[in-house]
């Protein structure tokens, strides 16, 4: 409880909860907020630029670009949950194996994730995409797959670091179930920096689903991806840069909420820590441009 | 040392220029035109020489959106690679501006009355960049290599089974079958360009793809990887011209940045440019914008084995439901052009506008025709025995010209008529190999041929079991009606049949027709000849500023 | 220290090897076949048949890998599909360019990351801390991308004074730097800011060490405790983040690449997976991955040099 009143106080978790709830909103409140749907496509009014009938323009099918921007938050927020979450469970759970066992089983684990480290990230989710095929779901698995070893490098380290003291070796005397013993005592121990990664973690999914998507194989059409509808704008930039930029706005908005909100849980989860150190909580995650 | 002796080589060219080679109107100017370029640069003092108009430039700067491959002709598969080969290597024969085969390296050509040997005659005196000599010899070898496992063009090659060299520049080809499009199919694609055999013997494979020795107006000088092709003028090229010293690619991938290119005069010709920016170079009295119908048709495929579209009466609907010419008008204009037959406007199989049944805009006709199949409106969309009327639209990315966007009105407009749809916009790669195995229902397909013989077409794309035939059509009388075009030699009657069997295709409606992607160039209007046409758009050799 | 940098060395030679396995296995799995990539939609199915053969793609797969691994060892990643030239040779060309880029970048962004960090470290919670800060995070939130774009649209269309894309033919000249201001800043401010947010996070840590006390109540300016005394210790951790950026930066310059046609090695690979040519794909995945474990290499070696309990870790 006091860790959200500490994060309401916090100045830049207030900023950045301002930003997501305009998006949340968006998301939310698509179809009443925005005037059309995300594919009213009218020919007649192709390419028109921002003015009071059409707030921020139309794109190349006349299609009202505030409209479709709205009902792409819903795109982009689903993105960034299951992205993250599919990183969270799978890094996880890989962490907290390899912390908790030790001995063979964690080397070739964390040697599996040093190879997908090695890789760098949008190249790895590029390459996904391109196996599994473009689509929303293979986006978010391929931005998922990317997230996994940085989640498990975290929960290692900090199951290492709770596995030898003395409640959780109790626990073994007591012949409690290694799996009980990681979800109930290890768990609740380390989920203070899963958390604060996790929220950081958000901002970088949207932004390299955004980075698939502008090399190409993001969501389908009709879809309103943000990160596809820059790419599309690309071509028209020097005409038509509407197309391009304000898409591009809302997601500068959503990852910059994110980010603030991130380092405010960090810092109410654990005030005194404020400055990350080498080894304990996470690195300034949020720092991943794609 | 190297230097003064090359310093020396070039006054001593200088001055044989001057003697022998300088036109007889031309004033003689010892200046340098373009005291911009390095003084050092050798190759820049020669040009003076021979140019008309002193002060005009000589070099001709093209943007290319992709950096050449590599120049093994019968390896070469992009555009990209194909145009700048154009310029140093020939073939056997050339097309005339609308289509028809004329000569080039060979000199004129018989066929036999069965229509199966083809007797080249060569032209003499020819001479590869690298002084070797071109002759019979020469046209065996490389289309004996043509043939070989190094090559990606073995099947079109596969008509050959014999060539026999009558004398050093005579050589005859024997075909396995009567083929009217045999030029077109054989001796003039990219296949067709004839290499040094004497370079490829003495050099490494690899240098010798990539330092391209032909006999072409232009020779090869430099290449920076990823930004600039550079060819030279060749000397002694045995036709009239070159006029340019100089013809540079640079590799500009975007398309803005192309356009401010050429205003700025970075660059003298860029062969692609948004609506927009085209309506304002036509304004503008210092550049030419040239729009030419290419022989490259675009429409999607309705695959016949599949559901919907094994009933006739679906496909019908579908062509209904979507008003084509309106979308390619707004959509794509002026790049692209509503076409409705297969075959390319631009060739001379096309009958003209109006000719060929067609079917227009009409969603009530098209709901009509999708009831009378069975089918009944269920809340939004139509259905039968609980299976909905669905169609995945498989569509690439800006491969052709806006065709994931025309797509998306496509699926829109179905929408509109109560046919449920959904894009499958995929990478280029996935794409081709879903096409290839007929695994859709409905795709958007381009067809681009460098040659007009609407052969190329219809044998690809509608004759039973074609080459690019992906959506399983067949009709027996067609196959029956192309097959004797194809042995008919006597252009005239060709003509006919070919009207014919655009009707049967049309009437078939294994379509939905897009239309034909044009060719595109925008250059400084004191250009001069230069006149491309959709047969052949590379001619340099009479280019020259004014 | 010998023993800890050999083991170090000793231990990333798996992961390289996991890495050329992973990159072998993902663009075997990616559905396309470069042999009708290469030949195009228009072309016949025997063609295809005969050039599938001659690339090997014909050969098993373990046979295929053992082809790949056992030249590579050798630095020789063979024939791109495509161009049919040494992959080697293509990325020697490129190369240079993309490690252009990045150097140009990591230099700017680290000074100009430093500064900004340094300022706000000094004067927490202040205005111009919140508004460097916030700046710093806009310049992390911000797609590489749309900053590219964004920049191009400003500078190149509307004032015109810069080249929209493309490489100089030389970096000393007024056209190559020119054509580096734009890329280096896409590809640097994702960089600057994180170094601000480190130096900045560092320099607050520092300055409430007990040393920096002692110093402050010995009567030493403020000046003098902070840029003798606490700007030195606290650049050590940043010292190590440049390392780790630069790697960052080598994948983030695919993007910035392609935004820019920057003829890099980025532009190299994102056109080796549109045209399924293998060996480029696998020779470039590899280098960067190469990079980006030698450069850790290196940031852990530093750091044990730093702080030698680092090594019984």
């Amino acid at each position: 409880m006091n860790v959200l009143i500490r994060l309401t106080r916090h100045r830049s978790a207030r900023v950045g909860l301002v930003c997501l709830a305009l998006i949340f909103g968006m998301a939310a409140f698509a179809p009443w907020l925005a005037p059309e749907g995300y594919d009213d496509q009218d020919l007649m009014i192709r390419l028109q630029p921002p003015s009071s009938e059409h707030p921020l323009g139309t794109d190349q099918l006349g299609r009202q670009l505030t409209s479709r921007i709205i009902w792409g938050a819903r795109i982009s927020l689903q993105i960034a949950f299951l992205a993250t979450g599919i990183g969270l469970v799978i890094g996880s759970a890989l962490g907290l194996t390899a912390g908790f066992y030790g001995g063979k089983l964690d080397r070739f684990i964390m040697g599996l994730m040093d190879v997908l480290l090695a890789f760098p990230g949008i190249l790895l989710a590029l390459a996904v995409v391109a196996v599994l095929g473009p689509g929303l779901y293979n986006v978010m698995i391929a931005v998922g797959i990317s997230g996994i070893p940085r989640f498990a490098r975290l929960v290692r380290g900090s199951t290492l670091s709770v596995r030898e003291k003395e409640y959780i070796e109790a626990q073994h005397a007591l012949g409690a179930r290694d799996l009980g013993i990681l979800i109930k005592h290890i768990l609740p121990n380390i989920i203070g920096p899963i958390i604060v990664l996790a929220t950081l973690r958000v901002g970088t999914s949207i932004m390299q689903a955004a980075g698939v998507s502008f090399l190409g194989l993001g969501a389908q059409p009709p879809l309103p991806d943000w990160g596809g509808m820059v790419s599309q704008g690309r071509h028209l930039l020097r005409s038509e840069w509407w197309v391009g930029i304000f898409p591009g706005v809302a997601i500068l908005i959503c990852v910059f909420g994110f980010n603030l909100l991130g380092d405010g849980v960090r810092d109410a989860l654990d005030p005194r820590v404020r400055i990350a150190k080498k080894g304990q909580g996470p690195k300034e995650e949020a720092a991943t441009p794609s | 040392m190297k230097r003064v002796l090359s310093i020396l080589f070039v006054l001593m060219l200088m001055f044989a220029l001057v003697a022998c080679g300088a036109p007889a109107d031309e004033p003689a100017d010892p200046e340098p035109a373009e005291p911009a370029e390095p003084a050092d640069d050798e190759e820049d003092e020669e040009e003076e020489e021979v140019v008309e108009d002193p002060d005009a430039k000589t070099d001709w700067v093209i943007a290319l959106e992709t950096d050449i491959v590599q120049f093994d002709p019968i390896q070469i598969g992009d555009a990209t690679t194909s145009g700048v080969a154009f310029q140093m290597f020939e073939r056997l024969m050339t097309r005339s501006p609308d289509g028809q085969p004329i000569p080039c390296l060979a000199e004129d050509w018989e066929v036999s009355d069965d229509g199966l040997e083809w007797t080249f005659f060569l032209r003499q005196g020819v001479e590869f960049h690298d002084g070797s000599p071109f002759n019979a010899d020469v046209v065996e070898w490389h289309f004996k290599r043509a043939q070989s496992d190094d090559s990606n063009f073995q099947a079109q090659f596969s008509a050959i089974v014999d060539m026999e060299i009558e004398d050093d520049y005579t050589i005859t080809f024997t075909l396995d079958e009567p083929n009217a499009a045999f030029p077109d199919n054989v001796i003039m694609p990219n296949g067709g360009f004839i290499p040094s055999m004497e370079a490829f013997e003495s050099m490494e494979y690899e240098d010798w793809a990539m330092e391209p020795i032909g006999t072409g107006p232009f020779m090869w000088s430099e290449w920076v990887q990823g930004q600039r092709v550079e060819l030279v003028k060749n000397p002694n090229w045995w036709g009239d011209g070159p006029k340019l010293e100089k013809v540079i690619y640079r590799v500009i991938p975007e398309a803005n940045t192309q356009v401010i290119e050429l205003e700025t005069g970075g660059v003298d010709m860029i062969t692609r440019a948004s609506v927009q920016d085209l309506e304002r170079f036509e304004a503008n009295p210092d550049l030419n914008v040239i729009v030419t119908p290419a022989y490259r048709s675009r429409q999607y495929e309705l695959n016949v084995e599949r559901f919907p579209f094994d009933d006739k009466r679906i496909r019908e609907a579908v062509n209904w439901a979507v008003d084509m010419p309106s979308i390619v008008e707004a959509v794509a204009s002026p790049i692209t052009q509503y076409a409705d037959s297969l075959l390319p406007m631009a060739g001379w199989g096309y009958p003209g506008e109006g000719v060929l049944p067609n079917i227009g805009y009409d969603p009530d006709k098209a709901r009509e025709l999708i009831e009378d199949a069975g089918f009944e409106m269920v809340g939004d969309y139509y259905e039968k025995d609980g299976e909905r009327l669905s169609i995945e639209i498989h569509s690439p990315d800006h491969r052709y010209f806006m065709d994931k966007d025309i797509s998306e009105v496509v699926q829109n407009q179905f929408a509109q008529v109560g046919i449920e749809s959904n894009v499958k916009v995929m990478e280029w790669g996935a794409f081709l190999d879903e096409v290839r195995a007929s695994e859709f229902q409905m795709t958007f397909l381009g067809w681009n041929q460098s040659g007009a013989d609407p052969s190329l077409f219809t044998d690809a794309k509608v004759m039973t079991g074609g080459r690019g035939n992906y959506a399983n059509h067949s009709d027996p009388e067609l196959d029956e009606l192309l097959r004797e075009a194809l042995r008919e030699q006597d252009i005239d009657v060709r003509k006919e049949l070919y009207e014919e069997a655009q009707f049967m295709i049309n009437e078939n409606v294994w379509h939905i027709f897009v239309g034909n992607e044009s060719l595109m160039w925008i250059h400084p209007a004191n250009v001069r000849g230069w006149d491309p046409s959709p047969a052949i758009s590379g001619d340099y050799t009479q280019l020259y500023f004014e | 220290m010998f023993e800890y940098a050999m083991r170090k060395i000793v231990n990333a030679i798996p992961i390289l090897i996991g890495v050329s396995i992973l990159v072998f296995l993902l663009v075997h799995l990616t559905p396309g076949d470069p042999a009708r990539i290469l030949a195009g939609p228009e072309a016949y199915e025997e063609d295809i048949a005969a050039i599938r053969e001659r690339l090997g793609l014909n050969d098993p797969i373990h046979v295929q890998y053992w082809r790949f691994i056992s030249s590579a060892v050798r630095l020789d990643f063979g024939r791109s599909f495509r161009t049919q030239r040494p992959v080697t040779q293509d990325i020697l060309m490129r190369f240079p360019n993309t490690l252009q880029l990045a150097m140009v970048a990591i230099t700017w962004s680290v000074i100009f990351g430093v500064g900004i960090g340094v300022y706000a470290g000094v004067r927490p919670n202040s205005i111009g801390d919140s508004l460097s800060m916030g700046a710093a995070l806009v310049g992390v939130s911000a797609p590489s991308f749309w900053k590219g774009l964004l920049l191009m649209l400003i500078f190149a269309y509307l004032l015109g004074w810069l080249p929209a894309s493309g490489m100089g033919e030389s970096f000393f000249s007024a056209d190559g730097l020119k054509r580096m201001i734009m890329p280096a800043i896409t590809l640097g401010t994702g960089t600057a800011a994180v170094m601000a947010r480190m130096t900045r996070s560092s320099m607050l840590e520092v300055l409430n060490q007990d040393y920096i006390r002692t110093a402050r109540s010995k009567g030493l300016s403020e000046r003098n405790v902070v840029y003798r005394h606490a700007l030195r210790n606290a650049l050590i951790p940043v010292v190590t983040l440049i390392g780790l950026q630069l790697g960052v930066l080598m994948g983030g310059a695919v993007i910035t690449e392609q935004v820019f046609a920057w003829p890099g090695v980025g532009t190299l690979v994102i056109n080796g997976i549109n045209a399924r040519d293998y060996p480029m794909v696998q020779a470039c995945i590899l280098l960067i991955a190469t990079i980006f474990v030698v450069v850790n290499l290196l940031v852990d070696l530093t750091y044990s040099l730093i702080d030698p309990r680092i090594r019984y870790n």
